[in-house]
């Protein structure tokens, strides 16, 4: 279960539970008086006033778990509950001390007094789940011990209801007093045991937390387990819940505050790379509007915040247009880091050696191979277009296979001759490809995020449906293409989140003399001339 | 998922992989063969349970080859049609030994 701060769930379920606190603690101050508290001895007054404190204590700290908008998820679920918990030990401490000794209430006294004896083994059980969730555990890991303990806390609860009828662990004697019986101990084992073994866990991995949230962990099993002893043989004072909250207090400052802060930086960081790579890639449309021989239209969604993915297109001269799409191996920060050194080097030798796509990709492959340590690799489609004669060079380095539609015909893969991604290994040797496009001719560049694009059952979006969705675009505009095949792979993955950068570059050839209105009657129809040039 | 099944005799060593080899399961079977590919000079992948293998994966692929190129060699064993077509649109095709 996520807790999203902005859903109405959650408002309806926060104003819920605040209403709850407030409730509490207004009833808390009121019995105060009603009972005449002034005439209880010392001791109880310091008691009371001690849960009173640990409720509005509770309050503050629920108001600002909640508001805290970089802590969600089962870990806040948990301390929520822990929060929810303690405050209910706290106002049936109280009630106990406002009841003890007046005969007439002795049931209740009973009741309130079982409560707060159920609250102690939920609270050793949350506490583990806890320190889990903080540590991200995965479940499957930890499902015997959550099974043991959860089959532990129902016979803690089971036993505390019997105590009800036998007194074993406590009762309430005739003149409504409450006093501890022999078995008393044994109704903290359960707490103590699972205390301890989520504390050992805490040792474990303490190379995941620092010092200081080691202490406050150990505050949490170690405070109340000292005041528990003390009060083994005094009566009278039972200060485990205030105390439990101070020291929630502490362990939200210094567990879940100090994760917040290193996640804020984080994103931030992320926030900024994630702008750096969006402006790096050209996204004016149209680029050239004064081109009339061309309408071109290309995008990258990344699935994180930095991608791997990247295209490219750019003049090299006044009749040759360079077009690139890319997909480096990996995703995140390292493809992110590899995609911004592969786009600068390939623009360059571009720039300095059009002519041939295989002598770019050769230069480009060699470039990056050397000091490869991590074995990183770039699939790319690397074209060169002379405008004036549609003649389109280009290579093919383990990229996805190029779709075509010949003016008037249907969108179809072409089985272009591949080589390995760049990269991947020196002494490569890459192969060309001309094509010749003709006026009203489309050609549509992608990565592998379209064809893998996957919905909830697990199928993948798949090169037929890309396909089919190309065919029923309502026009040959790059634009409305690119915005139609997206619109179909969000229908298709109904509502599961990407897993994959999908980018996708698409460009119309409109002829030499530009007419976008011109079908392909005109130009030489369906030649593809293909030439192979091995290094 | 990912089940990796090690056999090592001496310095050969045959690793099968079944099910998928992507993003999540590619640093399981890296670390297994950094784990025990030191002293082999004859590595044998075979995939003839492999059903899917992503870019990360063929990045495991890579790195094993080059460092396998430098001590004895590699093979790819029972490609199936799925994952023969990826190492073909990706060129792996050209740099793997494919048996």
């Amino acid at each position: 279960m996520k807790i999203d701060i902005q859903s109405a769930n959650f408002k309806r379920s926060a104003f819920t539970a605040a209403l709850f606190f407030v409730l509490g603690i207004g009833i808390a101050i009121a019995s105060f008086f009603i009972f005449d508290a002034k005439s209880l001895p010392a001791s109880r007054v310091v008691n009371i006033s001690a849960d009173i404190f640990c409720m509005i204590l509770a309050f503050v700290l629920y108001i600002c778990c909640v508001l805290d908008t970089q802590w969600h998820g089962d870990n806040l679920n948990y301390f929520l509950l822990m929060i929810f918990t303690d405050f209910t030990a706290a106002i049936t401490d109280e009630f106990a001390w406002l009841l003890d000794g007046i005969p007439k209430y002795s049931t209740w006294n009973m009741l309130i007094n079982t409560l707060y004896y159920i609250t102690t083994p939920f609270l050793a059980f949350l506490f583990w789940r806890y320190v889990c969730s903080y540590l991200n555990i995965e479940r499957t890991k930890t499902r015997k011990w959550d099974i043991l303990f959860f089959s532990g806390l129902c016979l803690a609860v089971v036993m505390r209801l019997t105590n009800m009828f036998f007194g074993f662990y406590f009762s309430i004697d005739d003149l409504g007093f409450y006093q501890r019986n022999s078995l008393y101990p044994i109704s903290l084992i359960y707490a103590y045991v699972v205390m301890l073994l989520t504390l050992i866990l805490v040792i474990l991995a303490r190379k995941r937390f620092q010092r200081h949230q080691v202490i406050a962990l150990f505050a949490y099993a170690l405070a109340p387990l000292f005041v528990g002893v003390l009060t083994i043989f005094t009566y009278g004072l039972s200060l485990s819940s205030p105390i439990i909250m101070m020291v929630f207090l502490l362990m939200y400052c210094v567990l879940n505050v100090v994760q917040g802060k290193e996640k804020v930086v984080a994103e931030n960081e992320l926030k900024m790379a994630s702008a750096i790579q969006e402006n790096m890639l050209p996204r004016i449309f149209p680029p050239y509007p004064e081109r009339e021989e061309f309408d071109l239209y290309a995008s990258m969604q990344a699935a994180k915040e930095v991608g791997g993915d990247f295209y490219d297109f750019f003049l090299v001269d006044d009749d040759h247009l360079a077009l690139i799409i890319a997909d480096v191996s990996g995703k995140g920060v390292p493809a992110a880091l590899f995609m911004m050194v592969t786009k600068a080097l390939i623009k360059n030798q571009t720039l300095a050696d059009c002519h041939s796509s295989a002598d770019i990709c050769v230069k480009i492959n060699e470039q990056l191979s050397q000091n490869n340590v991590l074995d990183m690799f770039v699939t790319a489609w690397v074209g060169v277009l002379t405008i004036s004669t549609g003649e389109l060079i280009c290579s093919n380095a383990g990229h996805e296979y190029p779709v075509i539609k010949k003016a008037g015909g249907k969108f179809e893969i072409i089985k272009d001759k591949h080589a390995p991604p760049l990269g991947a290994m020196s002494g490569i040797k890459y192969k060309e490809t001309t094509y010749t496009l003709s006026a009203g001719d489309v050609m549509y560049l992608y990565t592998d995020g379209v064809p893998e694009a996957t919905n909830r059952e697990n199928e993948l979006f798949g090169a037929e449906r890309m396909l089919e969705a190309l065919n029923s675009a309502s026009s040959d505009d790059p634009k409305t293409i690119d915005t139609h095949i997206k619109e179909s792979i969000e229908q298709f993955v109904n509502g599961r989140s990407q897993f994959d950068d999908i980018t996708m570059l698409c460009i119309k050839y409109n002829g030499k003399n530009g007419s976008k209105k011109q079908n392909g009657s005109e130009g030489e129809t369906g030649t593809v001339a293909t030439t192979k040039k091995e290094e | 998922m990912l089940n990796i099944e090690k056999r090592i005799t001496d310095t050969k060593a045959v690793f099968a992989l079944e099910g998928r080899l992507d993003t999540v399961t590619s640093p399981d079977l890296e670390n297994a063969l950094k784990a025990s590919i030191e002293k082999i000079t004859d590595l044998e992948l075979d995939l003839g349970k492999l059903e899917y293998i992503s870019s990360a994966g063929l990045r495991v692929l890579l790195s094993a080859h080059k460092t396998m190129n430098k001590q004895g060699s590699m093979k790819v064993t029972n490609v199936n049609s799925a994952i023969s077509e990826i190492f073909e649109v990706t060129g792996f095709s050209d740099i793997l030994t494919i048996e």
